[in-house]
């Protein structure tokens, strides 16, 4: 598979994004120097905790930034055209149509006053000019795709006639619905139960794989990941600190973040006696410029270096890279050890 | 020997909430049946879990537990009073010995409160110490749950969402409770402050000898706090046992589910779990199933499973005992390995036995 991806051409490349909030307080960094590509069918997970950016990031790639913020700098080459030049008007027949988007909170992206039907007849309608019988019969041939049992009476459910699980299904009827090129699910499951969230994942999987739809992932949990995607960026303070095919990432993680996100993750497969491991302190403040590495404070590797010089991702040319200067030393510690009472 | 260390008991509690559905044929009186008849043991300076998804009825019997609901039948022995037959004034009396903390810090603050008066609310509701003694506590209670002193004039939202359960725990403690009921406390927080939470939790209950309640969905949390988990679905305990034991092997098809459907940050397990896909939604707790409850969506369900309500009951089986109990007619053949293969992830050989955290301090 991994040899095949290789192949495969480029749907998605992001190079230099900068994004930044104007708060009262000031500029908010938000997203910095964020470059990455994605290739056709390929899933790339984007892992990070509140306020590392990776919200920031999709929303920049969907033009979809609230009032107060905007990209600085950067390109965004979707299929070819740099979607931060494009008008409104242009990027409004991308969004739903080449770039799918499931929302983390279903039962707040869809309208109240409408079935799940006039959702999906209307964006049919919008993109690809279906009307009436033909329209209709798609949207309930989707909607039976993504599992929904019986879908011609849910046809006219409303929103909050359905489970979460369900309206979660229905999002995933509407981002797939103009088989779209890029996928963003930005943490489709965290509002579900344990067994629907394993359902829905399966189901991002399964499609993104049958469509060959480049997808991203955005979750803050490490542990959702292992199963379901190709290659994965961890963020941190608004950057890539790692980024890498998903097994070496796990077995063998290169930056100290990533250790400690996947340390602090409880497992069921391995009990402790309430010895967590954690991440001491808090996340940085993204007001204005960070000299030197913006986990330094919360790291247990770091040096003076560290403090005063930011890292780049490094080994350049490699697939495995990341943005520390001790990364040599850690590979020697690693993998992750088990932590058992 | 395990009767006088129970600090709280649960007797066949039931919760019942009435609701009034409208339609065009007018007005239908109706009953949601959240808590059907619930027993369950705390003891003492021991965490219970209890887990499920949404709408088993678990943060109900939280509620019930901590005394903020008052159950519609059964009974809760807190220290062996029945809490139920107390006079109001006494009520509040034993109140201070029972705190709950909420899921949600951005919902359970008010807002227009500062750090110390939140934390000293519970202090002056209870009437304890004096005034002028307060601010010392307030102060004690902050370096404990590791707030800075200084932040104590600040509100609610200059803290993070770590930090503001923090709050919510110095607050629960203040009035030096014995039981904290802890519901979904980290489901809310990133993972990372997600661990630093549960840290101080286990910390705090060394050092206080406190017990608690746990209540969550995630099993991998539930698995490494508790000594003793309750699984609940749809109202009704579909088993209980020490966590060792259901950790080792999970005997209800429906535990076995949830074991399936937990990812772990492992790829190479990831590849080998194999998930219980389960049919169909959880039914509604108005109209719960006639015979066993989990019966429409459990995947080896047998006839008699739609009519014969299973008991909680004992299963003979390495590493349980007789107070691991589990609500299914099928659980023998589980057990024996006949029915449902354990999920790929659970390998009984890889796990160790955890043992109790011991009223030592840490390190």
């Amino acid at each position: 598979m991994a040899v095949t991806i290789e192949d495969r051409r480029p749907v998605l490349e992001v190079r230099d994004l900068n994004a930044s909030f104007f708060t009262r307080r000031g500029e908010v960094r938000a997203v910095r120097d964020v470059s990455f590509s994605l290739r056709q069918g390929e899933t790339l997970a984007l892992v990070g905790e509140s306020g590392s950016g990776k919200t920031a990031t999709a929303m920049s790639i969907l033009r979809m930034l609230p009032g107060k913020a905007q990209v600085t700098s950067g390109q965004i080459v979707f299929e070819g055209q740099d979607l931060l030049r494009l008008s409104q008007r242009q990027m409004s027949r991308i969004r739903g149509r080449h770039i799918g988007l499931i929302p983390q909170d279903p039962a707040a992206s869809l309208n109240p006053l409408m079935t799940t039907g006039a959702h999906m007849t209307e964006l049919l309608g919008v993109h690809m000019g279906m009307k009436g019988r033909v329209a209709r019969d798609r949207a309930i041939e989707l909607f039976g795709a993504v599992g929904i049992p019986e879908p011609e009476r849910r046809f006219d459910a409303y929103p909050h006639q359905l489970s979460g699980g369900m309206r979660q299904r229905v999002m995933i009827a509407l981002a797939i619905a103009c088989h779209p090129a890029l996928l963003l699910a930005d943490e489709p499951t965290t509002a579900l139960d344990p067994t629907i969230q394993a359902q829905i994942l399966e189901l991002i999987a399964t499609l993104s794989r049958e469509m060959d739809t480049a997808t991203i992932l955005i979750t803050h949990n490490l542990g959702i990941v292992a199963g379901v995607c190709d290659r994965v960026a961890v963020m941190y303070g608004g950057r890539i600190v790692e980024i890498a095919p998903r097994d070496p990432l796990f077995a063998e993680p290169r930056h100290p973040y990533t250790l400690g996100l996947l340390e602090c993750v409880p497992r069921v497969d391995r009990l402790t006696a309430g010895l967590f491991q954690s991440i001491p302190g808090q996340p940085p403040d993204l007001l204005g410029r960070i000299p030197g590495c913006s986990f330094a404070p919360r790291c247990a590797y770091a040096t003076d270096r560290c403090h005063e010089e930011s890292p780049l991702l490094t080994p350049a040319e490699s697939d495995h890279r990341a943005a520390c200067w001790n990364q040599d030393h850690l590979a020697a510690v690693s993998p992750v050890t088990p932590v058992t009472a | 020997m395990s009767l006088p260390s129970a600090v709280v008991e649960v007797r066949d509690v039931r919760m019942h909430f009435p609701v009034q559905r409208t339609s065009l044929l007018g007005a239908r009186h109706e009953v949601v049946h959240a808590v059907d008849g619930v027993s369950l043991t705390i003891e003492r300076g021991q965490t219970l879990g209890l887990v499920g998804e949404s709408g088993c009825g678990k943060s109900t019997l939280g509620r019930v537990v901590a005394g903020l609901y008052t159950p519609t039948a059964g009974s809760v022995l807190f220290d062996g009073v029945d809490i139920g037959a107390l006079s109001p004034r006494d009520l509040r009396a034993l109140r201070r010995r029972f705190q709950i903390v909420f899921q949600d810090p951005y919902m359970s603050l008010n807002p227009r409160m500062t750090v110390g008066s939140l934390i000293a609310e519970g202090l002056v509701i209870h009437n304890i110490g004096k005034p002028s003694e307060r601010a010392g506590r307030v102060a004690e209670l902050m370096d404990m749950v590791g707030l800075r002193r200084e932040t104590v004039s600040r509100y609610p939202h200059e803290f993070s969402g770590g930090q503001r359960q923090r709050i919510a725990i110095a607050r629960a403690l203040a009035p030096e409770p014995e039981l904290i009921v802890l519901d979904e406390p980290v489901s809310a927080l990133d993972v990372s402050i997600q661990a630093q939470i549960l840290r101080l939790l286990v910390d705090l209950q060394q050092r206080l000898g406190l017990t608690y309640l746990l209540i969550g969905h995630d099993l991998a949390v539930i698995g490494n706090m508790c000594q003793r988990v309750v699984v609940m679905y749809l109202g009704v305990v579909a088993e209980t046992a020490q966590r060792s034991a259901l950790f080792q092997a999970p005997l209800h098809p429906y535990t076995r589910a949830l074991f399936s459907a937990a990812p772990i940050p492992d790829p190479v397990s990831e590849r080998v779990r194999r998930r219980i896909p389960l049919e169909g939604e959880v039914p509604s707790p108005i109209h719960p199933p006639a015979g066993c409850r989990f019966h429409t969506r459990c995947p080896i369900a047998i006839e008699r499973c739609h009519v014969d309500t299973p008991m909680l009951r004992p299963i003979t089986l390495e590493g349980r005992d007789t107070s691991d109990l589990v609500a299914c007619h099928r659980a023998d053949e589980i057990a024996a390995g006949a029915v449902l293969m354990p999920p790929g992830i659970v390998r009984p050989t890889d796990l160790p036995i955890p043992s109790a955290p011991t009223g030592s301090p840490a390190q």
